[in-house]
């Protein structure tokens, strides 16, 4: 190592070192940041795709500007509040910009990904409204409509919690009848590749097709992840509503078990209004 | 330091291909391999080699941040100050592994999904800060690169063999192709399901490391 | 109370950091040769996790969630890709300022554990907790408590992994499986072992 110098030369290293890297960093993030978010906007609109039942082989015959095309047409988004009403774009609107959002930043948000900023941010807000978070909270939520052509044919829930490592986003697509499961299909997570990354191959994404949500009163059972086999660990009059599960996951899984769950039941009493 | 005093040897003439030279590429190749002999760099190694693909990503990754970080250190050793030597070199380390991760993120969007908080956590693969403290600390530039290169090939081997092992045995396939003939399981043949969890990881490893110094003659008392 | 002494169990035994989770391998592998050592490089990344969890804790909270720089009147800006960049930095500041400090007023024990200090900051159990801390979604008091019940953990696997070394000098082995390859072996039979608690709901 070199000769001793001062401690003022060790501070000016250090600063210099900083500034070098974080300079460095920024400028990569800021150039490489418009492609990566399109490939985020494409895998996102892809697993939507997924979980209504394309097969990978399909997905990737289309080009990345069909299939976002292809999106606008055959999807409707909707966004409720936790009575299930129509949400309030104004209001979102009124107070992200009281957040210190700009118009123009705004502007460019549709119904969809205005929902997502507001709820980043809602404990924020309900912090500067002065009320406490359950008061505050309109518990806005998407539901995607898959309509290719004009006929309703599915509809897709949204679904994400904590994994293992971070959190995992999904979504989970259902019959006409609420009941049956068209489809699932995971985009983000960060999970061990091999063990908890299984999650989003196909034979797994496969074993949810087909599978009932409901109960036999009409209850909300959810799909659990067995651990190991479901003919080996289940008994027959529960298959309905188990799948096989992948070894040396059993983290992974207990949370998807657990958001699953959890998620659809915010949409449930929507899905009683429909299904009637 | 520790790691330090076993493996760095200072060159002194720069030739660019010289008898050295070659020797900092191909000793830790096999005869004196990161992983087996030096222990380091395990915790990723266990967790990525679960099959071949992700393994192969892992292994350019990290050429990419070892090759670099030793060369970025080893043109900074004479002006950096010892007392804080460990929070530059991580920074040196976790910045060109951030500019990795956000390079994959824009170019091979799969593939960055595939490896996820792995490849953020070649940060603390103690290959990379391990091969700054012992060689670029101490080397020019030109033999801290070719010692990277040697390193991150060193690593890359043993990656590979326990990838391709654990992906044959526990799930009959070699890059995501089956291998296996359905014949086999007709017969009863079982995919390993021990060899995907991390204990057949440790396990599998045990036994290359044992190949591999039997052939070395590298004996432990 | 109760919760705190379930994050404990679980970070202890359970959801082992080392065992579990198989973060922090390196230096475990390297340095559970000898009790003594593995006992002082057990309570220096204890003693280092205790520092580091709460304090990533804070940094996470007051300057990298979206949102977190409410308090600077910049409610809408998102740090959060900052994060690992963050951590890495206080962890190795951490390790850096308790070798200065070990130097300055505890030689013996800075001795002791001087050349294990600097591997500690590439310990990936330490990253690791500060990681998970964040994912469960812990608060101050939760998170030290994490924190320093997961460096109870390692600790725990390193002694009992140095214990068994100490007996495994007395068998006859293949010149070749000596030292770190039936290391490896055995590690891989503890895990198998602690992986049976996998599941358990406290």
């Amino acid at each position: 190592m070199s000769a001793k110098k001062g401690a003022g030369y060790t501070y000016a290293f250090a600063m210099g070192l900083c500034l070098v890297c974080s300079i460095g960093l920024s400028l990569a993030y800021t150039v490489l940041k418009p492609m990566q978010a399109d490939n985020v906007r494409l895998d996102i609109v892809q697993n939507l795709f997924s979980a209504v039942g394309y097969t990978p082989d399909q997905i990737a015959e289309l080009k990345p500007a069909e299939v976002l095309s292809k999106f606008e047409s055959d999807f409707e988004v909707k966004v409720l509040d936790k009575d299930n009403n129509e949400a309030d774009t104004a209001f979102m609107k009124k107070e992200l910009l009281g957040l210190g959002y700009t118009e123009e930043a705004l502007a460019k948000e549709n119904a969809a990904s205005m929902m997502n900023l507001f709820n980043r941010k809602v404990k924020l807000l309900a912090r500067k409204a002065d009320k406490k978070l359950e008061e505050y909270d309109p518990g806005y939520k998407a539901l995607y409509v898959y309509q290719p052509g004009g006929t309703i044919e599915a509809y897709v829930v949204p679904i994400q919690g904590n994994g293992l490592w971070d959190i995992i986003k999904g979504y989970i697509a259902l019959e006409l009848d609420l009941n049956t499961v068209k489809g699932i299909s995971f985009y983000e997570h960060a999970e061990t590749p091999g063990l908890g990354a299984r999650i989003t191959e196909d034979w797994f994404k496969q074993n949810y097709v087909g599978k009932h949500i409901l109960g036999n009163a009409g209850e909300l059972v959810s799909i659990t992840i067995a651990k190991g086999k479901v003919a080996d660990s289940v008994p027959e009059s529960k298959h309905d509503h188990w799948v096989d599960g992948i070894s040396g996951a059993t983290l992974t899984t207990k949370g998807i078990n657990q958001f699953l769950y959890a998620d659809l039941q915010k949409y449930e009493p929507y899905f009683k209004t429909l299904r009637n | 330091m520790s790691v330090a005093e076993a493996t760095a040897a200072p060159v002194k003439k720069t030739e660019l291909f010289g008898k050295k030279e070659r020797q900092i590429v191909k000793d830790p190749l096999w005869d004196n391999n990161p992983i087996t002999l030096q222990v380091l760099g395990i915790c990723s190694a266990l967790a990525v080699t679960t099959s071949l693909q992700p393994t192969a990503v892992m292994c350019v990754a990290l050429t990419a941040v070892l090759t670099g970080s030793n060369v970025i250190i080893s043109l900074m050793r004479n002006f950096i100050p010892g007392k804080i030597r460990i929070i530059v070199m991580l920074s040196v380390i976790s910045s060109l592994v951030i500019l990795v991760d956000q390079t994959l993120k824009a170019f091979a969007y799969g593939m960055s999904k595939e490896l996820s908080v792995f490849v953020s956590l070649i940060i603390t693969n103690c290959i990379v800060m391990g091969r700054a403290e012992a060689f670029a600390m101490a080397n020019k530039p030109w033999p801290s690169f070719l010692d990277g290169l040697g390193n991150s090939l060193g690593y890359s081997v043993i990656l590979l063999m326990v990838g391709f092992g654990r992906e044959l045995l526990g799930s009959g396939k070699v890059f995501g192709i089956q291998v296996v003939p359905q014949a086999l399981y007709e017969m009863g043949y079982v995919d390993m399901g021990l060899m995907i969890t991390p204990p057949g990881a440790f396990i599998l490893l045990g036994f290359i490391i044992w190949i591999q110094r039997e052939t070395s003659k590298h004996y432990e008392d | 109370m109760e919760e705190l002494f379930s994050i404990a169990t679980k970070a202890i035994f359970i959801e082992n950091i080392l065992l579990a989770n198989f973060l922090g391998m390196c230096s475990f592998l390297a340095c559970s040769k000898k009790i003594e050592t593995a006992v002082g490089l057990g309570f220096a990344v204890m003693f280092v996790l205790v520092v580091t969890t709460p304090v990533n804790w804070i940094i996470t909270e007051f300057m990298l969630k979206d949102g977190a720089l409410a308090w600077l009147g910049m409610p809408t800006i998102d740090l959060s890709f900052l994060q690992l960049i963050c951590y890495i930095a206080i962890i190795a500041a951490m390790v850096q300022l308790v070798e200065m400090i070990l130097d300055k007023f505890s030689p013996t024990l800075y001795n002791a554990l001087g050349i294990f200090l600097p591997l500690i900051a590439v310990n990936c159990a330490i990253l690791g907790t500060s990681l998970f801390m964040n994912t469960k979604g812990y608060g101050f008091v939760e998170s030290t408590v994490f924190g320093l019940t997961s460096g109870i953990g390692w600790l725990l696997a390193i002694v009992g992994m140095a214990a068994i070394r100490t007996k495994l000098q007395y068998s006859s082995l293949p010149p070749g499986l000596r030292g770190l390859g039936i290391t490896m072996i055995i590690t891989g039979l503890m895990a198998i072992g602690f992986m049976s608690f996998i599941g358990i709901n406290i």
